[in-house]
């Protein structure tokens, strides 16, 4: 059983983790190099480590810790652009799907020690919605066909995905400061 | 599937897939549930029943153009009637279409081959079923108090019994087989277990017979792909694993370790390996493995199912809908590039085929221009727009090494006079240029261009069909011409190139003879090639440019099979000629036409470019001729795709006034003319109309 005090660590380190992957700010130096400001690699970095410390209270948890080290590797490719020509499509595929799980089953398991820690709260319930919120957007991501085709579609996508992730990260910023209030 | 290379696309894409998800699974062994590594399977289901390339799309990990260049440089080689070096084989169904003609090469032999292995996989797993329902018609129905407690059990978990149950002496292990009348056999005097009871009864509920008989047709369609056969070993154990996930879900506590125990005593069973049945014991290292997954059992939280779907439908999207190929194309520039190889270049050509008629004209062109300077382009051009019919001969074109200099043109393409043919193509002229050399000047004809005179220019032209093919357009040329110029026109100056365009109206009245030709002049993709050839073009202010300004980028010499035009200048070409003997003061006007649902109409404001009204004033001496070619503007840059704006018009109206008399209005006749004044005939077109 894990308690407010306990969770908070965890919740302020996955909120800032998702700040740095979901939303991106770069400056570009051509093809060669992209300056992150909000580099995904960190994001991806602690996530890993909110999987180390939640596996004691989740299992599953712990599980994800390989995929999120992996993540923060591979993401260091956005600090050169150029490196995605040479990515063959199998590769994006597979990070794509290996995304979208660790996205899910970061979000049970959060939504679980949230249950565990804030019981009535509705705070588990909020990161299971955020839970379905991120994969779908996600899904939409990865299907290229629909920006190359419909590009006004795209714009619309792109929208609801900011809308959606802006949603996120409200959920994980209101789990922290919740967990955060002071114990009577 | 009408040939072998077809099945290889096929099967090479299937077993693509199937390494990919076996590599999959075993990433997600710990994460996801046994129904996601049994469902992921139905990506290589839709794999295997959706022709590769369906739609003119592209999957990840696709294979064809490697099976595609194989093809080409194989059959180049043969003489095969199931296949042919020109044009693309992609499969149209997932199942062998039969032959109909006998064989005449190796390849013809080996579809053959594999279409005969097809049918002997079928009859002999048919074969076995029968043989296997034959000897279980000789079983001992189950009755009395063991069928009740059966039917007691099956009511417990809520699961309807099957229509029969039988015992055999020959079995070691209870079975589950018959789709439409589904039987349950057990081995004779079996203590009845429960749990590998409820087993049979979760692989009735969720027709798992007719799976194994879907896995064994491709079994029979894939015979020799061991890939394949792997991938559906595989799909039978995972069927197995999420048959005792269920049964597991159904049990507690140390019910679940019996069922392991149970499993585990079945693992020197001998498998049963017939096609339509099921079984609990499917050899020992199978049993293994599903032990490990009981080891593993837990359950999966709410919501599993949507990550589930969201990746099997991520999977399915990239790995068998995939790409436009038209899409994929324009995301990487736009432009195909060219593999330095005669199959490479043919295979590639069939591949990518222009979507658009700038397109077509953008490969047509390109590829003329580069048939000294870069050969395989050339050869990937002529692919890519040449009417499957023209291919050899096209290729045999190619290899001649004519005369370098005399045969090299180095600026262009230019397009000319773009018009509809009225049954859904188009008729176009193409140019290209040189300069004149300089030992063919100081002669009369030809004076040398003295100090701001433009130097004269050479032209080659090539009058143009462009036709639909499906979704693709194709290109034949029905006339070649070469001549002169004052210059070429590469500033878009209608005036400099004044000769008939593709198609001409021609009218006659009262000793005068009237000829009017489209002529608006056109470029596609990113504009002219090679104008620094040019002596005019690299000594102006413009020569140090391109045309867009980038002063650093040189139009791009791969073809564009998806482009637009970027430019279009106005034209019309214009011819007169007193016929009666008489000299002759002429004022005409002529106002160009386009088809209409209401019939032939002047353009509306904004909505056509290429051609403008005309008004001359013309004297003519007895048997005298003028001509000349008048244009009014254009546009430039990114045009889209709006055919319209640039065609030239279907008709055009001309009224004259002769000597000052009374204005009249002259019918004109269509005729298609070449640009020395010559007529041609469309194929298929007995007379001129």
């Amino acid at each position: 059983m894990i308690s407010p005090h306990q969770l908070h660590p965890i919740a302020r380190k996955a909120f800032w983790g998702y700040i740095l992957i979901l939303f991106n700010f770069q400056f570009t130096f051509g093809d060669f190099f992209a300056l992150q400001f909000l580099p995904n690699s960190l994001g991806w970095w602690m996530l890993a480590e909110v999987s180390e410390a939640g596996a004691d209270y989740r299992p599953s948890l712990g599980l994800l810790r390989t995929f999120c080290l992996g993540l923060a590797v591979w993401n260091l490719t956005q600090f050169f652009p150029w490196m995605d020509r040479w990515i063959p499509g199998a590769v994006s595929l597979l990070i794509t799907l290996v995304i979208l799980y660790t996205h899910f089953q970061f979000f049970t398991d959060l939504a679980a020690l949230a249950d565990e820690a804030l019981p009535d709260s509705g705070r588990g319930h909020a990161l299971r919605t955020a839970r379905i919120v991120i994969v779908v957007v996600s899904l939409l991501f990865s299907w290229t066909d629909l920006m190359l085709t419909w590009p006004y579609l795209t714009m619309v996508i792109a929208a609801v995905g900011l809308c959606a992730y802006t949603a996120v990260v409200w959920q994980l910023w209101r789990l922290y400061k919740e967990t955060g209030a002071p114990l009577l | 599937m009408g040939n072998i290379w077809a099945f290889l696309q096929q099967t090479g894409a299937a077993a693509i897939t199937a390494l990919f998800l076996l590599v999959l699974q075993r990433i997600f062994l710990r994460h996801l549930s046994p129904r996601w590594q049994y469902g992921v399977w139905s990506v290589l289901l839709l794999r295997l029943v959706v022709p590769v390339r369906v739609g003119y799309r592209s999957a990840y990990l696709d294979i064809a153009p490697w099976i595609e260049r194989l093809r080409t440089w194989t059959e180049l080689r043969l003489s095969s009637r199931y296949a042919s070096p020109w044009q693309e084989t992609l499969p149209r169904f997932p199942w062998p279409e039969l032959p109909v003609q006998a064989p005449a090469s190796v390849t013809d032999w080996l579809f053959v081959l594999y279409t005969a292995g097809v049918v002997l996989c079928v009859i002999w797993y048919g074969l076995q079923a029968l043989r296997l329902h034959l000897r279980v018609r000789e079983g001992v129905p189950v009755a009395g108090e063991r069928l009740q407690r059966m039917k007691e059990t099956a009511q417990g978990y809520g699961l309807s019994m099957p229509q029969r149950v039988v015992e055999c002496r020959w079995t070691a292990t209870p079975f589950l087989m018959g789709v439409f009348r589904p039987t349950l056999v057990l081995p004779m005097e079996w203590d009845m277990e429960e749990k590998v009871l409820l087993h049979e009864l979760l692989h009735l509920k969720y027709q798992d017979v007719l799976a194994g008989w879907v896995t064994t047709l491709f079994r029979c369609l894939h015979w020799c792909n061991p890939i394949l056969w792997l991938a559906f070993d595989k799909i039978g154990n995972d069927r197995e694993c999420l048959c005792d996930q269920r049964v597991l879900e159904r049990l507690e506590g140390e019910e679940r370790r019996d069922y392991g125990r149970v499993l585990l005593s079945m693992a020197d069973n001998r498998s049963i390996r017939i096609p339509g049945a099921t079984t609990m014991a499917n050899g020992a290292r199978s049993v293994a493995a599903r032990i490990q997954a009981i080891a593993r059992f837990k359950r999966y939280p709410q919501g599993m199912t949507l990550v589930s779907v969201c990746i099997t439908l991520s999977l399915a999207y990239a790995l068998v809908a995939g790409t436009p190929i038209q899409a994929l194309v324009q995301e990487s520039g736009g432009t195909v590039s060219a593999p330095s190889s005669m199959a490479g270049a043919l295979s590639t050509g069939q591949l990518n085929r222009p979507t658009t008629v700038a397109g077509a004209l953008d490969t047509y062109g390109k590829g003329v221009l580069l048939k000294y300077d870069d050969p395989y382009t050339a050869l990937l051009c002529a692919a890519m727009t040449a009417p499957e019919e023209n291919l050899p001969a096209l290729v045999e074109e190619w290899k001649k090494t004519d005369d370098f200099q005399r045969s090299r043109w180095t600026t262009g393409p230019q397009f000319r006079g773009l018009v509809s043919d009225g049954s859904g193509g188009y008729l176009c002229q193409a140019l290209w240029y040189r300069d004149m050399p300089e030992a063919l000047l100081g002669t009369e004809e030809h004076p040398l261009p003295e100090e701001g005179e433009p130097w004269p220019a050479e032209y080659l032209c090539h009058t143009l069909w462009i036709r639909p093919d499906g979704q693709f357009w194709t290109v034949a040329c029905l006339d070649e011409a070469q001549g002169d110029l004052p210059a070429a026109p590469l500033s878009m100056e209608p005036s400099y190139n004044v000769f008939p365009g593709p198609v001409t109206w021609v009218g006659e009245a009262d000793g005068v003879k009237l000829s009017l030709s489209p002529a608006q002049l056109l470029e596609t993709g990113d504009g002219i090639l090679g104008k620094e050839y040019m002596v005019d073009w690299s000594s102006s202010d413009a020569g140090g440019f391109w045309m867009f300004g980038d002063s650093k980028t040189a139009p791009n010499k791969e073809p564009i099979p998806g482009a637009d035009f970027c430019s279009v200048y106005t034209g019309t070409y214009w011819a007169a000629e007193e016929t009666g003997g008489q000299p002759i003061s002429i004022t005409w006007m002529a106002t160009p036409l386009w088809n209409t649902p209401d019939g032939p109409a002047p353009a509306q404001p904004g909505r056509r470019i290429a051609a403008g009204k005309l008004d001359e004033v013309v004297t003519l001496a007895a048997g005298g001729s003028q001509q000349g070619a008048d244009g009014g503007g254009g546009s430039m840059g990114n045009l889209g795709s709006d055919l319209g704006y640039m065609l030239g018009p279907d008709a055009v109206q001309v009224t004259v006034v002769l000597d000052g008399r009374t204005e009249q209005t002259i019918p004109m006749t269509l005729t298609y003319t070449t640009p020395d004044g010559g007529t041609y005939t469309l194929p298929g077109e007995e007379d001129t109309p």
